[in-house]
């Protein structure tokens, strides 16, 4: 009896100790991991600034192509019409329609009529009812709540940053490039990304290039989980400054 | 036979005694390592992927003290940059995250060369969850809390494509997309984030500010104080100018909090293509190195 009690002291005393050693292996483990850190570290000589990845230009603008908008908006229209014609109840085929920005009761034309580039946003009674448009001149954003617990944003820019030589980077665009998909709805590639902040579905059109990103309430909610949702809000569009070219 | 079993009990008792002397030994030494030890535990620790918890009680200021040197001797200028606090500003190379954190992503673009760098004291760009405080921090070791002295240092670590549970072209198996940058100390509401360039405010809402720049870039601050901002939606900013203080906010659109560390979640996107003539792709980018460069100007005084 006196042997089993001395045992299970002593078994009980080595797993406390063997605890307490794998806890302080632990935190060792996490400064050693902070000392190897520091060792791979790099500095910046206060001489004179190294060089960096500079990109080979930063601001190309690209020509807005408004013959193409304006044909586009043409063959959309025509299409819905064709499909109106084809069967008695039919959901509106993948397209771009204009819509005046005075339609929308939370858009300033002055807004989109400043805009160098076509002011795309996507179509929905509750983008209707909220939607908000705010220009640079040579960019935009467009925002809104699309339903309960997701809201957008739609951005275009028309000047671009020219990559050059940079490897990583061109390595990276060849590997997004490979991984496009066709947007029925303005005939050009896009591509789905996603990350914990929102998802975000990015196109190029007329010359400018154009990202719809939506942000969800929870990152898990399949409307951002999975591609169906933004793929169907981007289906169909809408174009707020028809009129608008260069000459503005 | 029963000297045998005799001889069997004094080497048992023997063996209990060596393993008791072991066992208050080992006792002893965790007790002294661990006393003092920099942090309490934080709180349990979340699912994989989720944000950390908050700390109760943060300190006012965990960074140690500088130690001065003799008065007599100014110490030497060092040959390599350092922060108002003079400390040595070191980062690890773009892409090499905390072991078990995920892929990263290499990218040494310096996207926006003349930016200024989004906050306007020293900070620390490291990971919120695989450190100290962090819902991952145990699996390199690193427990504590979120205002361990210890995340509050040189070097920066890039944690762009950090791994979370969603799968993705960028970062294969999930990722984070942004940069997690802790302020100069763990204390909330107290340091500015500002505008990296000129712009405008484009969207306010739940946690995050964004703001947009003529070149079509787009920056996102999220986790500001979203209760006290300096600016407000459509509001045109200048480079530098304040937008709100460094905090933890992270709300859902019904107003339900989450929980998360004091920090800004710096987002950057870009309209970019390869060589002229490509048609664009407008997507998130690493603003790691275009970080980097910035802070370097920024402790050049430029």
């Amino acid at each position: 009896m006196r042997r089993i009690a001395i045992a299970a002291v002593a078994a009980a005393l080595g797993a406390a100790s063997l605890a307490a050693l794998a806890q302080t292996a632990d935190t060792d483990a996490g400064d050693a991991l902070q000392r190897t850190l520091a060792e791979r570290a790099l500095t910046r000589p206060r001489a004179e600034a190294p060089p960096v990845g500079q990109p080979s230009d930063e601001n190309v603008e690209s020509e807005i192509n408004w013959m193409e908008m304006r044909t586009y908006l043409a063959v959309s229209a025509r299409r819905e019409i064709a499909a109106r014609q084809t069967a008695a109840v039919v959901a509106r085929p993948p397209g771009m329609r204009a819509a005046s920005a005075d339609s929308f009761k939370n858009v300033a034309a002055r807004e989109v009529n400043v805009t160098r580039l076509p002011v795309l946003a996507p179509e929905g009674a509750r983008i209707a009812q909220t939607l908000k448009v705010y220009s640079l001149g040579d960019s935009y954003s467009a925002t809104a709540e699309v339903e309960d617990g997701v809201a957008m944003r739609m951005s275009g820019a028309r000047r671009k940053v020219v990559i050059g030589d940079l490897k990583s980077a061109r390595t990276r665009i060849a590997g997004m490039r490979k991984a496009q998909s066709r947007l029925e709805s303005m005939d050009a590639p896009y591509l789905v990304t996603r990350s914990d902040s929102s998802t975000d579905l990015t196109f190029a059109k007329f010359g400018a290039g154009y990202v719809l990103s939506i942000m969800c309430d929870d990152a898990a909610d399949a409307r951002c989980a999975e591609g169906a949702f933004i793929e169907k809000l981007a289906s169909n569009i809408i174009l707020m400054n028809p009129e608008a070219g260069d000459e503005q | 036979m029963r000297n045998f079993r005799s001889s069997q009990n004094g080497n048992a008792a023997g063996w209990l005694l060596v393993l008791i002397v072991i066992a208050i030994i080992a006792g002893g030494y965790w007790w002294v390592s661990n006393k003092g030890a920099s942090s309490p535990p934080d709180n349990e620790a979340p699912p994989a992927g989720e944000e950390p918890p908050i700390d109760d009680n943060p300190p006012t200021d965990d960074i140690p003290p500088i130690e001065e040197d003799d008065p007599a001797e100014p110490p030497a200028e060092p040959d390599v940059l350092t922060d108002a606090d003079g400390r040595v500003f070191a980062y690890l190379p773009v892409g090499a995250l905390l072991p078990s954190s995920g892929p990263g992503f290499v990218d040494e673009t310096v996207y926006r060369p003349e930016v200024a760098f989004p906050t306007e004291d020293p900070v620390f760009l490291n990971s919120q969850v695989y450190r100290y405080g962090g819902g991952m921090g145990s699996l390199n070791g690193m427990n504590g809390g979120q205002c361990d002295a210890r995340n509050y240092d040189y070097p920066w670590q890039d944690t762009f494509c950090e791994h979370r549970d969603r799968n993705q072209p960028l970062c294969p198996g999930g990722g984070h997309e942004g940069l997690d940058i802790r302020p100069h100390t763990c204390v909330k509401n107290t340091h500015w984030a500002i505008a990296v360039d000129d712009g405008r405010v484009i969207d306010i809402r739940r946690h995050w500010v964004t703001m947009q720049t003529p070149d079509g870039t787009i920056y996102n601050y999220l986790h500001l104080n979203m209760g006290e901002l300096s600016v407000v939606e459509g509001q045109e900013v200048r480079k530098g100018d304040r937008i709100g203080k460094i905090s933890n906010d992270f709300f859902k659109s019904d107003g339900t909090s989450v929980p998360t560390t004091t920090h800004l979640h710096f987002e950057m996107y870009e309209n970019y293509v390869a060589a002229p003539g490509e048609t664009p792709l407008f997507t998130k980018v690493n603003p790691y190195m275009t970080l980097v460069a910035a802070y370097d100007r920024k402790l050049r005084g430029e």
